[in-house]
């Protein structure tokens, strides 16, 4: 080999080095290594969550595995709690009875960080401590008005998700959670499923192909019992569920309310009510139902 | 005024008084304006600390205030108009009084500011419609104490007719099903089931509805 092919051949090798570092310390990579550590590492912890000008505290335990269980339970105000045990789901509440329902079937769907790309541009913005813990602050700008911007705390050495904060279109600071106390447990191993690509597929059944770009579904459950469906899209960050169901003579009519930075915007229309929930711009989620009824109901219909 | 009479004050301020001495401070309030004027500054006091809403001043106030600034300035430069012997700098008394007459319109503005606060409150001044209102004054909680600083508004939401809003309980429900099916499946884990959670705020304007869509 001459001299000539050995520098070329050793600046290649530089090159590729250099690539391969770094891609492994893109955020893309960070976030699906966050996706991970939520499916595998044990923690409890209390979090503050900031909100329409007052302070929260949810206190989390979360297990992963074979024996998964979750449960957040509000440390503030009137008393809310959410079980996640096996496939099953209870809400405990001071003001109202106690509901339980299925849990969402093969709804763990690792990152697509082609998806995620289409969404947001992602981009470093530092490093912090939440907790205790040193993070990494990721910040994922949206590409268009269907979705908020986020900054996301990832712990570096676990990469468990420390804190978030919602950011508005002019910048604004929606709401944010953050970490005040967590004890972390060695990891458990834990693999993504199929089934959210199969609940998508279930979608060009009911005739709905969603319309709001940069989203895919991701789940899909329906209750018999009420008649109803909850059908969940995400874009890997931004998460948003379109309920269908039936409501025999309920009045027809639109309807909205928020929770913090979580929109829900629904319509009654003959006996069929679609709602759309998310922590996503109002003008979002009524395109949501919008596109949704119009999958639902051919044009004069209802 | 002793300060047996101050407490009764104050408990009737709470709504901690029996109605016999209710009778008496009432009759009192009507005719002393220096029992008046505290009854007012305890209303100000509980109103401070449940964090009530701010009532703006009204479109006057500066000028009522330029106008009592002006007044006590005037008297107080025609009480010094004639220079006396040995008295010290023309200019730095004239400093002096220009500073003097800074911290006068402060303290004017200040005590004219609470005033208006106290007097615009309902009720207030009117001592048996004050009266009234305790018994639907409810006890200071933790949520009081909440600091009143908010964050950006979340995205504008459209007003509608209120007309008729799905229950609460059923609006609970949409957003409880998200939180729990929502926190499996993007990146962010536990994030939407803390939302979920949360007691939600109750404001008036949330919850928006019109009919015949």
């Amino acid at each position: 080999m001459t001299g000539c092919r050995w520098i070329a051949w050793y600046a290649a090798m530089l090159a590729g080095i250099s690539t391969a570092a770094v891609a492994a310390d893109a955020p893309v990579v960070w976030l699906q290594r966050m996706q991970q550590a939520q499916w595998q590492r044990s923690y409890e912890g209390v979090v503050v969550y900031v909100h329409d000008g007052r302070v929260d505290q949810v206190r989390i335990s979360s297990r992963p595995g074979a024996d998964a269980f979750q449960r957040f339970a509000s440390m503030s105000g009137d008393r809310r709690e959410l079980l996640k045990s096996g496939t099953e789901v209870r809400s405990l509440q001071a003001t109202a009875a106690p509901a339980a329902w299925p849990a969402m079937a093969g709804q763990q769907r690792a990152l697509d960080a082609r998806q995620l790309g289409e969404s947001y541009h992602l981009q470093w913005l530092g490093t912090d401590r939440v907790a205790g813990f040193n993070a990494r602050l990721i910040e994922a700008v949206p590409q268009d008005h269907e979705r908020y911007g986020q900054r996301l705390w990832v712990d570096q050495e676990s990469g468990l998700l420390l804190g978030a904060a919602l950011i508005g279109p002019q910048q604004e600071l929606l709401e944010q959670v953050m970490f005040a106390q967590l004890a972390l447990d060695a990891p458990t191993p834990a693999a993504p499923s199929a089934g959210g690509a199969a609940a998508a597929g279930n979608e060009t059944a009911t005739g709905t192909a969603m319309r709001v770009p940069g989203f895919v579904m991701v789940g899909r459950r329906i209750d018999a019992a009420r008649g109803l469906e909850q059908r969940v899209y995400s874009d890997g960050l931004a998460t948003v569920s379109v309920y269908v169901e039936r409501r025999e003579g309920a009045p027809a009519g639109e309807f909205s309310t928020r929770r913090g930075a979580v929109q829900l915007y629904g319509r009654q229309r003959g006996d069929l009510r679609v709602v759309a929930v998310g922590a996503v711009p109002a003008d979002s989620t009524r395109r949501w139902v919008d596109a949704t009824l119009a999958g639902l109901v051919p044009a004069g219909g209802q | 005024m002793n300060e047996s009479i101050r407490e009764q004050l104050s408990a009737m301020a709470d709504g901690e008084i029996q109605s016999e001495s209710t009778r008496f401070l009432l009759k009192r309030l009507d005719r002393d304006p220096e029992f008046r004027g505290l009854w007012e500054r305890y209303h100000l006091i509980r109103d401070c600390l449940r964090r009530q809403d701010h009532v703006l001043a009204p479109s006057d106030f500066c000028q009522r205030v330029s106008q009592q600034i002006e007044s006590d300035l005037g008297a107080e430069t025609a009480a010094h108009s004639r220079p006396q012997a040995g008295s010290v700098n023309p200019r730095r008394q004239l400093l002096w009084r220009s500073l003097a007459g800074g911290a006068i319109a402060a303290g004017v503005a200040v005590v004219s500011l609470f005033s208006v606060r106290a007097g615009v409150d309902a009720g207030l001044p009117q001592p048996n419609a004050a009266v009234a209102n305790l018994s639907q004054v409810a006890a200071i909680t933790s949520r009081d104490l909440i600091p009143p600083w908010k964050e950006q508004s979340v995205a504008r939401t459209d007003r509608f007719l209120l007309v008729q809003t799905p229950l609460a309980s059923e609006l609970d429900r949409y957003f409880m099903r998200h939180g729990e099916a929502a926190g499996g499946v993007g990146a962010l884990g536990m994030l939407p089931a803390v939302r979920a959670v949360s007691e939600p705020v109750r404001a008036a304007t949330a919850d928006t509805a019109q009919t015949g869509k």
